[in-house]
Order: C-alpha cells, then structure tokens, then sequence
C-alpha cells in the first residue's frame, strides 16, 4: 500500500501529502532515539509525538509516512518542515496500535 | 584520490528546529557524492544525535565533517558541563533529559549507544567543568 493510499483509509486525514512510497512495516513508537535505533525503512510510524524533530526523524530514518495518533496535533512548524523534506503526515483519532492495525488491514499488510 | 571536503557546523544551544542543520547537509553532501545508501544512513543518524546531545547536554557545540575517499570523519566538541561517568553514559536506557525535553521525544538514553553503534569507530573523552570530545567514523 502506498502512504497515498493510506491516507484515503477511513479515519485517517491528511495533514501534509509528501513523495509517494510504498508502505511495508509498521512502528509505533515516541522516543525518537529508539525509533533512530532501529532499521526500518518505508515504515509507516505511529506516534503521538507532533513536533519539528519528529520529521527530521522521519526523513533520516526514510520513513514512508508519519500518523499522528490520538488527534494529537502538529505544530505549524512541523507540517512546515514535512512539506520541505517531502514527509506525509497523517492525523487519526486511533491510539497508535489501532492505528497501525487498520492501515495493514486496508493495505493488506502481515503485522 | 581525491581531496578531503572538509565540512564546519556550529549547533546552537536548546534550538532544535536548526539542531539537524549539520546532518541534513552532510546527508546531502554525501549523496551528491554518490555515497552507498547505507553509510549514508548510518552517518546522518550518528550525526543527528550527536548534534542533538550538543543542543540538549552542552549548551551548544562544534561539529567537523571530513569526507575522505573512504571513510567520514565526524569531530563533534564542547564546552559544556562534560561527562562525569561515561560508561554509565554510554548505557542503553540512562539519561539526564529534563522533563520538557523528554515531552519532545528525547530522553530515551539511547543516543551515544546508538551513535556506537552506527559508527565503524567510536572515541569519547569528556572532563567534567571543560566539555565533551568525541571522534567517529564510519566507512563509506
Ligand atoms: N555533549 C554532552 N555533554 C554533556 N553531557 C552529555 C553529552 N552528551 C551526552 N551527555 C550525557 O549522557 C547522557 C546519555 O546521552 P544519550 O544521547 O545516550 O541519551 P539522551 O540524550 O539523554 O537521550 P536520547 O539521545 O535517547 O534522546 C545524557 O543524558 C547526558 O547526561
Ligand atoms: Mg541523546
């Protein structure tokens, strides 16, 4: 499933349409050292965390899209910088399992 | 062979919109370059969380890039309050982060083991009251 895709999965909004990719794992994760430790790559991150450091994460650890769980919302800096670095981001109202559970199950994606 | 490029950043204090400035650029940098992916990859984060350790820990810092034919030389200084037990530093999971930093998604005490080990060499000196000195390379 591509994040464009993902981003037409109900209960999920678009808060920026970066570059398309191909979703292929998921984490749900808010310490961003330990999301930096692993190796994932077009992962779609769940997180609650909605700030400027999130995307510089994202970017370096070339995630394929970020969700912002728990309606929580972005800071205008950080949409700012998801736009410039080319990062989708996704708000829903799911906690970030539910979140990750629905988007594989529309994507057809093994957890 | 080819000449050393030689890189400069200077990380600012508790800013960490701009901390990131220096891994970005090199990132980039070492993409034009051609640079395999992976090292890459594994430059950009040690590179990250070191600069964030300067912005957090050190009230700011010096970074030194140098790019070699073969290997990425990263230098990142201060003249913060310094380390006073770096094996104990070094441990996955021990952090100083005060809360509003942790409300960022700091804290996890994962940053200098991950810097470890993403480098292929990893050097830290560090005296308590004169600041932090640490080396790493990784082979590109
Ligand atoms: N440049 C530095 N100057 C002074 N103290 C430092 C410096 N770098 C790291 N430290 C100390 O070492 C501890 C561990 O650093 P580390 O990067 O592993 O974790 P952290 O920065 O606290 O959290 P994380 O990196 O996971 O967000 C820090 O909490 C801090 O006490
Ligand atoms: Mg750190």
């Amino acid at each position: 499933m591509t994040n464009k895709e993902a981003a037409g999965t109900a209960g999920f909004t678009v808060l920026c349409a970066g570059e398309e990719r191909t979703i292929r794992s998921f984490y749900c994760c808010d310490l961003l050292s330990h999301v930096m430790g692993q190796v994932l790559e077009d992962t779609c991150w769940c997180t609650v965390m909605g700030n400027i450091n999130t995307i510089a994460v994202a970017t370096l650890t070339e995630a394929a899209c970020v969700v912002l769980c728990h309606g929580i919302p972005a800071t205008e800096e950080m949409l700012r910088r998801a736009e410039e670095n080319g990062i989708t981001v996704l708000s829903t109202n799911m906690a970030e399992f539910d979140a990750a559970v629905a988007l594989a199950k529309a994507g057809g994606i093994a957890l | 062979m080819n000449e050393d490029i030689k890189l400069s950043y200077t990380v600012p204090g508790d800013d960490f919109t701009r901390a990131g400035e220096a891994s970005a650029h090199c990132k980039a940098t070492l993409k034009k370059l051609g640079v395999d992916p992976a090292a890459i990859r594994r430059v950009a984060i040690a590179l990250y969380e070191g600069e964030i350790n300067l912005a957090i820990h050190a009230g700011g810092g010096n970074i030194d890039v140098t790019i070699g034919d073969d290997v990425c030389t990263m230098h990142l200084y201060d003249k913060g309050p310094g380390i006073p037990d770096i094996p104990l530093a070094m441990s996955e999971g021990y952090s100083t982060a005060p809360d509003e930093i942790r409300s960022l998604g700091f804290g996890a005490g994962m940053g200098l083991p991950n810097m470890k080990k993403y480098a292929d060499t990893f050097e830290i000196s560090s005296v308590v009251g004169e600041g932090t000195d640490i080396v790493m390379t990784v082979n590109i």
